[in-house]
């Protein structure tokens, strides 16, 4: 059975830089995987590059066996890939039950003309999305916040409806940019074990970027460790804590002293 | 005899170039200081055809009417930075761009309310007969207006260089938040910006007055001015000069290839074209954003 | 009751209302009333590209006239009848709108505003040259609307143009309300977070720019049999702005808002008819105004002042 998501060789460059270089791992269906490095290692660049928001210099990305690097961002991600990003980007004049609606985008076949004429078709989609806005709401915890405005919320909770939005369509892999932060401990506790919960119901695959050592031990199985856009390291949580060559990368980051 | 027949030709496009790139350069300094793009340029320069029509009925001279309408524009344009521009400064770019629009609309039909539709005809500086040398027939209008396209250029050119606000405003317009760090003014540099350009383009009224007469129209020239602006990058003071001559000759010689309809499509042909394929021009660098 | 059912009541009382109001009143009255139903057709679908999807047009005047164009051009020359050409040449527009849209969605900002404006001027050029056909500068007269063989009376014409009107604005709160209107908000609040969710932002922007062309073009078919005679100034940069105003002083965004700003403003040119230079003046001015003291337009004063309700998109849908 191939992974859920494979990547070979990959290198990601702006300008003679090079982001990511030859870059390659893969992530088994149902998995968790957590991808860490120190500051600047080009993490988001990698999740930017399977999202088919950056174009990839050389090297392929599949999903399922079928290869997404070079198809258009808004096709990759109707093959099943979500994301949560580092920032939101929250439909910020819209509520928040408006943004996971969108999420829930994909749900609906009504066209232009049945949603202009408001046919029972577009109709019973619009219910459809609404129930499974309203169960993803619910999911993160959200309901009391349906119908504010998402600009001027707290940022912790604006993470929470990221997260919602970008489940509410059960993506086959859901890409995560720093889910938790802004959160105190118990809302990323609470936030990540939802999170797991609906992964595990609709066996969507994750790849997890943390800062948060502590939440990314208790919540990888697997994880995926690089440095200045390449693989250093592989292996399970405790594995990974104990690599030397991981230690070293870190050394000087305050994370080193989540390590012990 | 072919070749001073196109050699006038190629004279007379420099020249309409030359007011073209003089709009264009009023476009392109606000933009690059100030990031907006004020649509109301042309207007400035029906203003400033106006005012010199005003000044010389009351029987002054050119050497006093071109500094005092000069001056006039800069004055205006301070007024406008200030009192309507600043305060919407912080708006989506939509807003600021139609708010330029209506103050142009109101400058036109100001003007228009008050003269009427009726063109005013005003002689050139020099006259209006032609200079003859070397077989050719030159118009001496023309050949001022591209004296003073050049002369204005290399003024600007300079003043971006090597004077002081000049550079103030490069850096303003490179990193607005480092540059008030280093302690320059940001509102003063936008002031500059403003002031420069509608002086511009006041003078480019001033100077397409004899050719084209005086009417509330002149405003029309802001579009090729654009097409002039986007050819030359729209960040690039040189390159919207270019600019302007580019369009100015492609102007004049498909008048006379192609025939009038197409004269009068194909710089908005070349626009749309520009935009869709090269909307940094022929100059600029690639910094649309486009998703 | 069910939202959209609500939605639909409403609007057919409002069509009853202003029906019996043009009985009523005088046939100079429902002259005006038309033109402004007229004008808030337009401005619908303008907002739904300005407002609603975030794209800068400067040419939805020509999509008017292309609309008003082609329908008396089908209505002259094939002999469709008014109920027949006046939709076709809304679809004509939606068709040039959908060809500009495809060049123009890779553009936003000041690039799509020049494209836009680039656009009117050659569509502007060729009315003119092309004056065999549309009568160039000097106009084209339109034929006189009829159903089955008789011609109508004004009143008749304020009917066809209520009926539109109502139809219009009802297609339009539908959209707005159903994942096609917040896809449109998606684009243009941030693009990045609509891609990564499946839309496609090329494709909304251009469903967009062909869908308020097609209102525009709705618009001028319409404006052409009501005043019976197709003026190219009337479709030129001072009426794109004029619409702008409209949606401005409305509020961007807000179809109740296009409405009261179209209608509202719709009044000034009659007014001002005697002094028809000042409306020009008037209509930078007001939108000056409307810019710097009410940024947010009309229907943001209302929310303010109205009680605060659920900003969710009505009732679950039965």
């Amino acid at each position: 059975m191939s992974p859920c998501l494979e990547l070979v060789d990959v290198c990601v460059g702006f300008g003679g830089v090079r982001a990511v270089d030859k870059l390659g791992f893969s992530v088994a269906a149902g998995q968790v995987r957590g991808l860490i490095g120190p500051n600047g290692a080009g993490k988001t660049t990698v999740i930017n590059a399977i999202t088919g928001v950056v174009p990839l210099l050389s090297g392929d990305i599949l999903l399922d066996g079928e290869r997404i690097s070079g198809l258009p961002a808004h096709v990759i991600s109707r093959k099943g890939v979500g994301r949560t990003f580092q920032h939101v980007e929250a439909f910020g004049e819209l509520t928040v039950l408006e943004n996971v609606l969108i999420g829930a985008g994909r749900a609906s076949s009504a066209g232009l003309l049945s949603c202009a004429l408001a046919l029972p078709r577009a109709r019973r989609a619009e219910k459809t999305m609404r129930s499974q806005a309203l169960a993803a709401l619910e999911a993160f915890g959200l309901l009391h916040v349906l119908d504010e405005r998402t600009s001027g919320l707290p940022f912790g909770l604006l993470k929470r409806m990221d997260l919602a939005r970008s489940m509410v369509a059960s993506p086959k892999l859901l890409l995560m940019d720093e889910p938790t932060s802004g959160m105190s401990e118990s809302e990323a506790d609470s936030a990540i074990a939802a999170a797991r919960l609906l992964a595990t119901m609709h066996g969507t695959t994750l790849l997890v970027v943390e800062h948060n050592m502590r939440v990314m031990m208790s919540l990888a199985q697997h994880i995926t460790v690089v440095q200045f856009g390449s693989l250093i390291a592989e292996g399970t949580p405790a594995q990974i804590q104990a690599n030397p060559t991981v230690i070293d990368a870190y050394l000087g980051e305050e994370a080193v002293d989540a390590f012990h | 005899m072919q070749a001073s027949f196109y050699l006038q030709l190629a004279i007379a496009g420099i020249s309409v170039g030359s007011v073209y790139a003089l709009i264009a350069l009023s476009i392109v300094v606000p933009f690059k200081a100030s990031g907006v793009l004020n649509f109301g340029q042309g207007e400035l320069a029906t203003l400033g055809a106006y005012a010199a029509l005003v000044l010389s009925q009351y029987g002054l001279p050119y050497y006093v009417v071109a500094p005092v309408v000069i001056v006039s524009g800069a004055v205006i344009g301070l007024v406008m930075e200030r009192v309507l521009i600043r305060p919407i400064i912080k708006a989506p770019a939509f807003t600021v761009v139609i708010a330029t629009f209506a103050i142009g609309l109101a400058i036109k039909s100001a003007i228009a309310l008050h003269w009427g539709d009726t063109p005013f005809s005003v002689e050139g500086p020099f006259g209006d007969e032609p200079i003859v040398a070397g077989g050719l027939r030159l118009n001496p209008t023309s050949l001022w207006i591209v004296f003073c396209a050049v002369a204005i250029t290399a003024l600007v050119g300079c003043f971006f260089k090597y004077a002081r606000p000049g550079k103030a405003m490069r850096a303003v317009s490179i990193n607005p938040e480092a540059a008030t760090l280093m302690g320059i003014k940001v509102n003063g540099s936008y002031r500059w910006a403003w002031a420069i350009s509608s002086s511009i383009g006041a003078l480019a009224g001033l100077l397409v007055a004899p050719v084209v007469g005086i009417n509330p129209e002149i405003g029309g020239l802001i579009l090729r001015g654009l097409v002039a602006a986007v050819l030359g990058g729209f960040s690039s003071v040189y390159g919207a000069v270019i600019g302007g001559i580019a369009v100015g000759l492609l102007e004049t010689f498909a008048a006379v290839g192609l025939g009038g309809t197409v004269k009068n499509l194909a710089p908005f042909l070349v626009l749309l074209l520009l935009l869709v394929f090269r909307p940094y021009g022929l100059f600029g660098s690639r910094e649309i954003h486009r998703v | 009751m069910q939202t959209s059912k609500r939605v639909l009541l409403r609007c057919a009382v409002a069509a009853c209302a202003l029906l019996a109001i043009g009985a009523g009143a005088g046939s100079y009255p429902a002259y005006l009333i038309s033109l402004a139903m007229v004008n808030v057709i337009a401005a619908v679908g303008l907002n739904l590209l300005v407002g609603n999807s975030g794209q800068i047009s400067l040419c939805h005047s020509s999509f008017m006239a292309v609309g008003a164009y082609s329908s008396s051009l089908l209505a002259s020359t094939v002999g469709l009848p008014f109920w027949a050409s006046i939709p076709a040449g809304a679809l004509v527009a939606a068709i040039v709108g959908a060809l500009l849209g495809l060049p123009a969605r890779r553009l936003s900002g000041i690039y799509l505003a020049l494209a836009t404006l680039g656009f009117l001027q050659i569509v502007q050029i060729i009315i003119e040259e092309f004056s065999d056909i549309t009568g160039g500068v000097r106009g084209l007269n339109t034929a006189k609307p009829a159903l089955l063989g008789t011609p109508l009376t004004s009143y008749g014409i304020y009917c066809a143009v209520t009926v539109v009107c109502v139809a219009a604005v009802w297609l339009a709160i539908n959209i707005k309300r159903s994942r096609i209107g917040r896809e449109f908000d998606a684009v243009r609040l941030s693009p990045h977070a609509a891609q990564a969710l499946g839309i496609s932002v090329a494709r909304v922007k251009l469903t967009a720019f062909s869908l308020s062309a097609g209102y525009a073009g709705l618009a001028g078919g319409l404006f052409a049999i009501l005043v019976g005679f197709i003026d190219p100034n009337e479709f030129g940069i001072g009426s794109s702005l004029k619409q702008l105003t409209y949606i401005v002083v409305g509020g961007l965004g807000s179809i109740g808002g296009s409405v009261v700003g179209a209608a509202l403003l719709s009044g000034l040119p009659e007014l001002l008819r005697p002094i028809k230079e000042y409306t020009d003046f008037a209509a930078a001015l007001i939108l000056l105004a409307a810019l710097l003291f009410m940024p947010h337009g009309l229907a943001a004063a209302w929310h303010r002042v109205t009680p605060k309700r659920g900003k969710t998109t009505g009732d679950v849908p039965a």
